[in-house]
């Protein structure tokens, strides 16, 4: 069953049109990715998914509930949570306070009624704690979970918007680049540790990245859009052998007859390992 | 586990017994006066602290919230003959609501400008107290409000003033140390250090802010209801830019985001002017100069300041004891 559904949807801003009715589909406990060339529309579709945009064509479909007009933070208490492409934690906070926000939408204590019920309001918060404890002892980040988030390396910070991300027990996670900026073993790391999360947490991903090693190593599904279109969609060998996709990445040569010839990349592209 | 808890205890005895000692060894009015309105700072530093110190909405109004509260109370007492708790439970309620006046026009806006907006919505306060005669009694204010009455208890003179304000002084800080510590406050700190990631962390951001707006504004209520009755005269002069902009002080002096900031800043900003009085005209530079260098030798204000150094006392205690 389908956990999210794109039914063709489109963005236009004035004129332009940044995406253009692309459809795609995360099944539950699927690890898919979308890519595409620069300027593809990728984050597009991220923000249109998590209400940042709203979708000027089309309709989204979260858990067979249609989620065009709700507002972002609604998104994310339905079960949509993601990670952003250049890390946006919340600097000054320790790691540990950072994965505690994330409860926010699971939790009820408020303003008024931590007068009338301290205790409860106490209770919940220390389960709020043991369970960030628990995400940041999942992730590893437990020895430094006292530390200010903008004080630790660069990968656990990856991994603590992560944790961040699942503290809001999504159905569905959304990695916008999980990958940028991280060493080749740190990428299977973080592979590892992706697959390990939709195990445990039984979520779905969809990741955007433009590392096609990982892309290709851990998705079920890969959706390839390019001027805002869809214009492949497969497991990663079929991704892999098609003639639009090639051309998208690589461009297109013609040979001396005028024929349109992609066969002569195909080396390069079987490079991506899978 | 135990020892922190006594040492807990400790801590609050010893706190309790400062607040019961400062009037009997205070030797005059005067500087009872002064004890008073240190109380009063207090509570408006907190008030800001809320807004500016953790949800980063930068506030230059404060003035304003603090002299509808006052407004309220003069007008209640004198017009209505309320007494103080229904006085300051309706002063705390008009407040909130311009509280959320405000907030509404400043959702849209940021940094700089939300300064600016909140200066002019102060400004605007002001000018609305001397103009609406009728109801304001204008630049002369009002007079002849009455000292509190609480159970046929009457807190007629400073000293015994002391201890009313010192309960909403100890509630305020108290409510402000739990909140910060829950969800609330996390929601507050997300907004404060990035909007649009605290929205997609399931933060109505909207409606944090506006929540940040109305409990500065109820702290803003406390003092003013606690201000008009204490000196139980209340006219436009008292709040102007300036007193929006001690406020500001009082948590910068202290450290915003700090619970104890404001009561730091608070003795601060009032002690300093009074202590400067021996050097005539000369005084409000030096009070000036004394801030500069606090800010730029403190940048994040004292008590962290201070809290840095008590916890470098306390290891090199541990270490000394070890070795």
């Amino acid at each position: 069953m389908a956990i999210l559904e794109l039914k063709e949807i489109s963005k236009k801003f004035g004129g332009l049109s940044a995406v253009d009715s692309v459809s795609l589909k995360v099944d539950e406990s699927q690890i898919c990715a979308l890519i595409g060339p620069n300027g593809a529309g990728k984050t597009t579709v991220f923000n249109m998914i998590t209400g940042a945009y709203q979708v000027s064509g089309g309709d989204i479909m979260f858990d067979g509930k249609s989620i065009c007009g709700i507002k972002s933070h609604q998104i994310v208490e339905l079960g949509i949570a993601r990670t952003f492409q250049n890390i946006r934690l919340f600097k000054s906070a320790t790691v540990l306070e950072n994965v505690m926000t994330g409860f926010h939408c699971k939790t009820k204590t408020g303003m008024v009624n931590i007068i009338f019920k301290p205790r409860k309001c106490r209770r919940e918060e220390e389960e709020t704690r043991e369970k960030s404890i628990e995400i940041l002892r999942f992730l590893g980040l437990e020895d430094v979970m006292n530390l200010a988030a903008c004080n630790i390396p660069y990968g656990h910070q990856r991994l603590l918007e992560i944790g961040r991300a699942l503290a809001t027990s999504p159905k569905l996670l959304l990695l916008d680049e999980p990958a940028a900026g991280m060493n080749s073993q740190e990428k299977e790391e973080l592979v590892a540790t992706i697959r390990k999360i939709r195990d445990t947490y039984h979520l779905a991903v969809l990741l955007v990245e433009h590392d096609m090693e990982l892309v290709m190593g851990i998705s079920e599904n890969i959706t390839v859009i390019n001027f805002g279109r869809k214009i492949a969609d497969g497991s990663a060998a079929e991704i892999q052998s098609n003639s639009d996709v090639i051309e998208a990445y690589l461009g297109r040569s013609d040979d001396k007859y005028g024929r349109t010839n992609v066969k002569s990349h195909r080396p390069c592209i079987f490079l991506w390992k899978y | 586990m135990k020892k922190t808890k006594n040492s807990n205890f400790l801590k609050i005895l010893i706190a309790a017994a400062l607040i019961m000692i400062i009037p009997v060894l205070t030797p005059n009015m005067y500087i009872m006066q002064i004890v008073n309105m240190i109380c009063i700072y207090i509570i408006l530093g907190t008030s800001i602290n809320v807004l500016t110190g953790f949800t980063g909405q930068l506030s230059l109004g404060q003035a304003a919230f603090f002299g509808v509260g006052a407004y309220t109370t003069a007008l209640l007492n004198t017009r209505a003959g309320m007494q103080f708790f229904t006085c300051m439970v309706i002063s705390v309620l008009i407040t909130a609501l311009f509280g959320v006046v405000l907030a509404v026009p400043a959702l849209k806006v940021k940094g700089s400008y939300l300064a600016l907006l909140t200066m002019g919505f102060g400004e605007v306060v002001r000018i609305v107290m001397i103009n609406w005669t009728p109801v304001t009694n204008g630049t002369a204010g009002i007079l002849g409000i009455e000292s509190p009455v609480i159970f046929g208890f009457t807190f007629d003179t400073l000293k015994k003033y002391y201890f009313l304000i010192m309960v909403f002084v100890v509630l305020g800080l108290l409510y402000q140390n739990i909140i910060i510590h829950t969800r609330t406050g996390r929601a507050f700190v997300a907004v404060r250090e990035d909007n649009e990631a605290a929205e997609l962390t399931g933060i109505n951001v909207t409606g944090y802010k506006i929540r940040a707006f109305v409990l500065s504004a109820i702290y803003c209520g406390i003092a003013g209801c606690l201000y008009a009755m204490m000196i139980k005269y209340v006219s436009p002069d008292t709040f102007t830019n300036n007193v929006s902009s001690v406020i500001l002080w009082t948590a910068i002096v202290g450290g915003f985001g700090t619970v104890a900031g404001p009561v730091l800043g608070g003795i601060i900003m009032q002690v300093l002017p009074e202590a400067l009085r021996f050097l005539g005209d000369w005084r409000l530079v030096i009070y000036g100069v004394v801030l500069l260098i606090v800010i730029l030798r403190f940048p994040g204000g004292l008590y962290p300041y201070i809290q840095k150094l008590l916890q470098s006392f306390h290891k090199k205690q541990a270490a000394a004891e070890k070795g």
